[in-house]
Order: structure tokens, then sequence, then C-alpha cells
């Protein structure tokens, strides 16, 4: 949130200072309550580690996590598995927008293919993916490759879905517009749908980019030696409680940087 | 009926025996039937009657976005449908119910919409649209959005962006029907200037009778569906040169106003 520049307020009305005084102490109270309650929730975890109310081996603590981080970012192993994790789910999510994308432009300029693939979509779409993960592993063997195809899986029927829908929403009105301009159906697709969908596109976008985590996740459990996923799956399987919470909190971290990088590209768009 | 006009012009327009047809699952529904009329040059027509008879069906014909299943129509004396040079005249030009503006471009933007389809930036074509823009005030609004422009304004930058074609003639499908009623009195008759002043004959359907009468020179009355051509009214108003909106004054107005009346009047 901007917040603009209140000190030149002399102009202003009581009423108008009130309101402004009234926004501001809200928006503070808020952002403060939420480090607040990080902070609480982390603190409350170390000491309860530290005071051996829970057990620091199956619960880890805030400083053990950090300690740890700190040794593997100086032997930079864990700068590797960050890395792949995010390239892997980076690649995804342009697959996922770029064949989401044109399929579904596919769909709305062909009526008959739409309906002719429709159910399979549907079905694709509600099929729990993780089922597929096993089958997609057989095929291609294990490697970046499969778990990017994992990614992609994930999220691409819903992704296809959700813009389809969306383009066939369009006002019949603009529409006909168009037609009597003499435009065809192209140039309703190009000079109408796409750019009055670009809200609906960037939304969908948010929602591909975690799920395309969510799947290279899924992927890594089954088929890699490196990522966060397979340090999730390594750790558990090994004990190392200090390693999984730790890649869980760091994933949790990379979920909002990819989040928000989205949104910062939304909030650009709508000036 | 077959309207029987006589007149030693050529027309610009030309409909012979027009029928057409929706088609779905539950059944057939005929919407028009054998309508035949013809259209001249710098001519302003009115279609009215009843809702749902037909009447944006004829304008979808005419704008070539249905094509008739039996009869002609002819402009210029070429088949409309058949026309090879239509990517160059572009014949008829459409103006809808809504203004229907895009907000995610700008005012210049919306109006050369039809240009950028068409691959016709040229020169010449830019130039008449900034004249058209300049002429009815709306140039310094050029780089606005849409929502930023009054109701009338909006409906000027619509003329605008069909005229931009430079089509032969102009179909108005209510074009007033969505502004309050002030603002369509107002917007109404600067239309119908702008349309005079750039020499183009016009077809406009409304179900305002007033508005019919007095801006158009013949007005044809439609029967229910199927619809076919109930009446021809020729309109003769002696108007008062001193009022914009003088027409509602004329002595005349209350006589076709009571004629259309009483013709549409049997079919609801």
């Amino acid at each position: 949130m901007i917040i603009k520049n209140i000190s030149n307020t002399s102009s202003y009305s009581k009423e108008q200072k009130d309101f402004l005084k009234e926004y501001y102490r809200e928006y503070y109270l808020i952002n403060f309550s939420r480090v607040f309650l990080l902070l609480f929730l982390l603190g409350l975890w170390q000491i309860s580690s530290s005071l051996g109310w829970v057990d620091s081996f199956f619960f880890s603590s805030p400083l053990k996590i950090i300690n740890l981080f700190w040794e593997m970012t100086r032997e930079f192993t864990i700068w590797k598995h960050i890395g792949v994790t995010l390239l892997e789910t980076l690649v995804s999510f342009l697959g996922v927008t770029l064949i989401s994308a044109f399929t579904a432009m596919g769909l709305y300029l062909s009526p008959p293919l739409a309906k002719i693939l429709e159910p399979s979509l549907v079905v694709l779409n509600s099929l729990p993916k993780s089922a597929l993960a096993p089958l997609i592993i057989v095929w291609l063997g294990s490697g970046i490759k499969t778990i990017i195809i994992a990614g992609i899986s994930v999220a691409l029927f819903g992704s296809i879905i959700s813009l389809y829908t969306g383009f066939l929403q369009t006002d019949p009105g603009k529409i006909k517009l168009i037609t009597t301009l003499g435009g065809s159906k192209k140039d309703v697709l190009f000079k109408l749908i796409l750019p009055s969908c670009t809200p609906l596109i960037l939304s969908n976008m948010k929602v591909n980019i975690g799920l395309s985590l969510v799947g290279v996740i899924i992927g890594e459990f089954l088929a890699a030696r490196q990522g966060l996923g397979y340090l999730i799956i390594y750790s558990s399987q090994v004990f190392q409680l200090d390693l999984l919470i730790m890649s869980i909190v760091i994933l949790c971290l990379i979920a909002s940087l990819l989040y928000k990088t989205i949104q910062y590209f939304e909030k650009k768009y709508y000036g | 009926m077959t309207s029987t006009t006589v007149n030693s012009r050529q027309p610009i327009l030309n409909l012979q025996n027009i029928s057409y047809s929706y088609h779905t699952l539950e059944g057939e529904v005929k919407a028009l039937k054998d309508i035949s009329f013809q259209v001249y040059s710098g001519e302003f027509i009115s279609i009215v009657g009843p809702s749902g008879c037909g009447k944006t069906t004829l304008l979808n014909l005419l704008a070539g976005i249905y094509r008739a299943e039996k009869g002609n129509i002819q402009l210029q004396g070429q088949n409309l449908y058949e026309m090879k040079n239509r990517e160059e005249i572009f014949p008829v030009g459409y103006m809808l119910q809504q203004d229907h503006l895009f907000e995610f471009r700008t005012i210049w933007e919306n109006v050369i919409l039809g240009l950028e389809i068409h691959h016709k930036m040229e020169e010449e074509r830019i130039s008449n649209v900034i004249s058209l823009l300049k002429r009815y005030h709306l140039y310094e609004f050029k780089d606005k959005k849409p929502s930023q422009l009054s109701g009338g304004m909006r409906q000027r930058v619509a003329l605008i962006r069909t005229l931009a074609l430079n089509p032969e003639i102009l179909l108005l499908d209510e074009p007033f029907s969505a502004l309050d009623y002030q603002t369509r009195l107002e917007v109404s008759a600067d239309i119908a200037k702008i349309i005079k002043e750039n020499n183009k004959t016009a077809i406009l359907v409304t179900h305002n009778l007033s508005e019919a009468i007095g801006l158009s020179q013949r007005i044809f009355v439609l029967s229910k569906r199927p619809a076919e051509v109930k009446k021809e009214l020729k309109i003769n108003l002696t108007l008062p040169e001193d009022e914009s909106l003088g027409y509602r004054n004329a002595p005349e107005f209350n006589h076709y106003f009571n004629e259309l009346w009483e013709d549409l009047k049997d079919d609801h």
C-alpha cells in the first residue's frame, strides 16, 4: 500500500483530517498486529523448545533453523536446492501460461473443437495430479524434465478452463460491434477479448504460480535428487526435522515472493 | 405489403422480397416475410413496429451480419453480399443501441478501431477522423477514457467511430435509447445534423414515434412477427426555423403521430 505524504494537510477540513487519521490508525494497527503475531509465534516456538515444553528433535526451533540455514549457505548447498526448485517452478509456470493461453484462444476460435475437448478437460482437471506423477516418471524417467511436466500438469487444465470460460463471458454487444465494423472472429479475440480479459489473465497467473510450485514439489518428492521437495522427503526419511521444517519455511517464502511478483505486475498494469 | 414508391432516381438500397427465419431445435421462428422497399441517397428513413417484430433482424441483414434466406438486397445496383470492392468502400455502417466504447482504449483508439481492423490507417482517413472529432468538439477529449465522457458525448464518439470507415449508409439501431430524455433529444438532433452534414443515407430503427417523425423523410411501419411492411408514410413537416426541436410544434406532427399510433395499436 502506498502511504501518501500527509504532512501538508493544512488546507484539509477537520472532517477530512479525522478521516485520514482514522484510516492510517487502522493501517498501522493491522501492520503492527501482523508483525507482532509472527514474532509472538516465533518467540513462543523458541521458548517452548528451549524450556523443553516441546521436544526440539521433532519440533526444531527458530534458532536451530537459522543455524542450519547459515551452515548450508556457507556450503552453498541450500542455494543449489532453492535455485533448482525456482527454475523448475518458473519454467512450469511459463509453460502453463503459454499453453493455456494458446489453447483457450484455439477453443474460442473453434467452437466445435471446444465442444469436443470440453469433457476431456473437465475430467483431466478433476483428476488428482499426484496420481499422474508416477506415470509421468515411468514414461520420462526422473529428472528436471519430468518435474517440469508434473508442475505443468497440476495447473494446466484448470487454467485452460478458467481462461476459456472468461473469454466466453465477453459482452455480446461488444462482439457485435466488432462484427459491424467488419471484423472477423480473430479481430474479436485480439481487439476485444484479450485486452478486456487482461485482469482475468493476471489473476489466473497468480493461481498458476502457486499451483506450479505445488506440482514441482510433488515431482521432486518422487523423482529428484535436488530441490526443496527432495530435501523434504530426504530429511523425513533420515529424521532430520530441522532440515524438513527449514525447507517448508523456505517454500513459504518462495510462494509469497512469486505471488508478490505477479501482484506487482498486476498493480503496474492497473496503474 | 410491398412499397410502391415512385422515384425516377436509382435507389442506393433496394430490398426485394426479403425473408428470414431463426432456426432452433424447438422449431423455426419466421422473423421477416417478403420485405421490399427502396432507399434513396441522402434519405433519412425510420422503421417502426411492435417490440420483437424483427426490426433489428432487418438491420442485421442490411449490415451483412445475417444473410437473407430469400430475396435480394442491392446496394447501388450490386448484390450486397457479393460486392467485390467491399474492403474499399465499407458500404454499411452500424450504430448499436449502446455505444460499446472499450474502456481499455482511449477515445482516439476507439474511433480508429474500424480503420485498425481493416488496416486502413491511411493519412486521408486519419485526417478525416481528426476533422470529425474537431468539428463536434471531441478532439480535446481524444486521450480520455470513455468513462470520463458524458452519455451524449459517448454516443457522438460512437457515431464518429462508424463514420471513420466512410460508409454509404448508416444503420441506427435505437442509438438514443440508453440516454436520459433530455440528452436523448439533444443527441438525436445532433446526430441527425452530423449525418446530414456528411451527406449520409440513414435507416433508423426506433420505438419513439416522435423521433421517427422528427428525423425522417419516410417511415416504414412493420407488422408483428413475421414482419411485413404494413405501411409507408411520407413525412413533410413545415418546421419553424428558429427552434432546434421545432418539429414537435409543426402543425402536421400530431396527424402523423396519430396515424402511426393507429397502425401500431392494432398489433399490440
